[in-house]
């Protein structure tokens, strides 16, 4: 049992990951592919746990309310582990089962937003409306999306590699045709934070883990969305080799 | 995103406001959320922010300081919302990361972790519902339990942390 949690975490996580992203699409596969795994285990018997101890809880929790006790709380958390006790319901299945409830609720919060999105597209394609921004692309080593701000574009990605390993003067080798300035801002993290400034553009670089965010600032001209896309591109597949 | 539990994602930012106490407002959105989910803005909310802090500061403390991974760590609050038997965090400490801590080599996992952050007074009895929540999701079995308080100090400049074990 103690394994399946830990499968579970990393699931869920991994699916937070790709709502934050936007890539609503691979949330859903990631869910589906974890909750195939759940099945081999005794998940309905979880299922089952979870939903009796929530039930035992919202009974105590009314009969408190109705009896206007004065340490509600207490009173509840007294009950619920005796009843947890005689019952012999167990913890660990409890947990496992509300993780699980818990994938399956994002996954389908996911499947309608996933929905919603693509309504969305297709009145953008009616109307003829030019999409900008809020677009997800997907290369061998890195996923990212774009949304536009009024004053800055920001760029979410996720890497198949840390953070860590980033190599910042192989960057400066890249982009030495922006004539930036790079610096790595240092902090007492595991995060990685790094500066990139030049006389039309400022851009910073937060990554912890595998998860990238990019911030840029530059002026609206009518090449900034071209000029905007290679730099991404750049930095990406730099930080990313 | 309207559906995330807590806007954790640039605290470091906000840092300066969430201390000042001030609200944002959120904006509400034209369609009706999926089943069993409620928007953000219609979500249970007690005004305090320091609650964001005080995870933050539990999530900073586990990865920064006890070298535990993100992906080891569970936000389990939506679950705990939603009715469930769980706490706000469970914590898959599969190196035994939190050995000098819990002064036991030999643990049983998840750990199940509680946060209780106060801006101004300390409240016993909030200290005390996080300790009955652990009380319940521990129940019967021998997990562990972490009550993480985080307190803002004196000089109103950082906040003060203790964590507690909680076993049966």
């Amino acid at each position: 049992m103690e394994q399946d949690l830990a499968f579970l975490i990393r699931a869920i996580n991994e699916v937070k990951e790709n709502i934050w992203l936007g890539d609503y699409h691979k949330a859903i596969e990631t869910a589906d592919a974890n909750m195939d795994i759940a099945k081999r285990f005794e998940f309905i018997e979880c299922e089952n746990t979870s939903n009796e101890i929530r039930q035992i809880l919202r009974q105590f929790r009314k009969e408190a309310k109705q009896k206007n006790l004065k340490n509600r709380r207490f009173w509840v958390a007294e009950k619920v582990s005796k009843t947890i006790e005689e019952r012999k319901l167990d913890s660990q299945k409890n947990l496992f089962g509300s993780l699980l409830i818990y994938l399956s609720d994002l996954r389908e919060a996911m499947a309608y937003l996933s929905e919603i999105k693509s309504q969305t597209t297709m009145e953008r394609y009616a109307d003829k409306i030019p999409q900008e921004g809020d677009s997800l692309q997907r290369t061998d080593h890195y996923r990212y999306s774009i949304q536009r701000f009024p004053d800055r574009w920001e760029v979410r990605s996720i890497l198949d590699m840390g953070v860590l390993q980033w190599n910042l003067e192989k960057l400066r080798e890249e982009l030495s045709d922006y004539a930036f300035s790079i610096e790595e801002i240092p902090k007492e993290r595991p995060s990685r934070t790094f500066e990139l400034y030049s006389r039309e553009m400022y851009v910073q670089v937060v990554g912890q883990d595998n998860q990238v965010e990019i911030t840029i600032y530059t002026p609206d001209t009518p090449d900034a969305r071209q000029r905007i896309h290679k730099i991404i591109e750049t930095i990406l597949k730099t930080i990313s080799q | 995103m309207r559906f995330s539990e807590k806007q954790v994602k640039r605290i470091d930012e906000n840092f300066h406001d969430y201390s000042l106490g001030t609200h944002f407002s959120l904006r509400q959105p034209i369609q009706n959320p999926p089943r069993r989910l409620r928007y953000l803005i219609e979500k249970f909310f007690s005004g305090d922010v320091s609650g964001d802090i005080g995870e933050a500061l539990f999530a900073y403390f586990l990865i920064d300081v006890m070298n535990l991974t993100s992906s080891q760590i569970g936000h389990t609050k939506p679950v705990k919302r939603g009715g469930y038997l769980t706490t706000d965090f469970v914590v898959w400490d599969n190196f035994h990361r939190l050995t000098s801590v819990l002064q036991k080599s030999n643990y049983g996992l998840p750990l199940l972790g509680e946060v209780k952050a106060f801006t101004g007074q300390i409240d016993s009895s909030r200290i005390g519902h996080g300790l009955a929540q652990l009380k319940m999701a521990i129940a019967n079995s021998t997990l562990i339990g972490l009550l993480f308080l985080v307190v803002r100090n004196q000089q109103r400049q950082g906040y003060d942390t203790y964590l507690v074990k909680v076993e049966r």
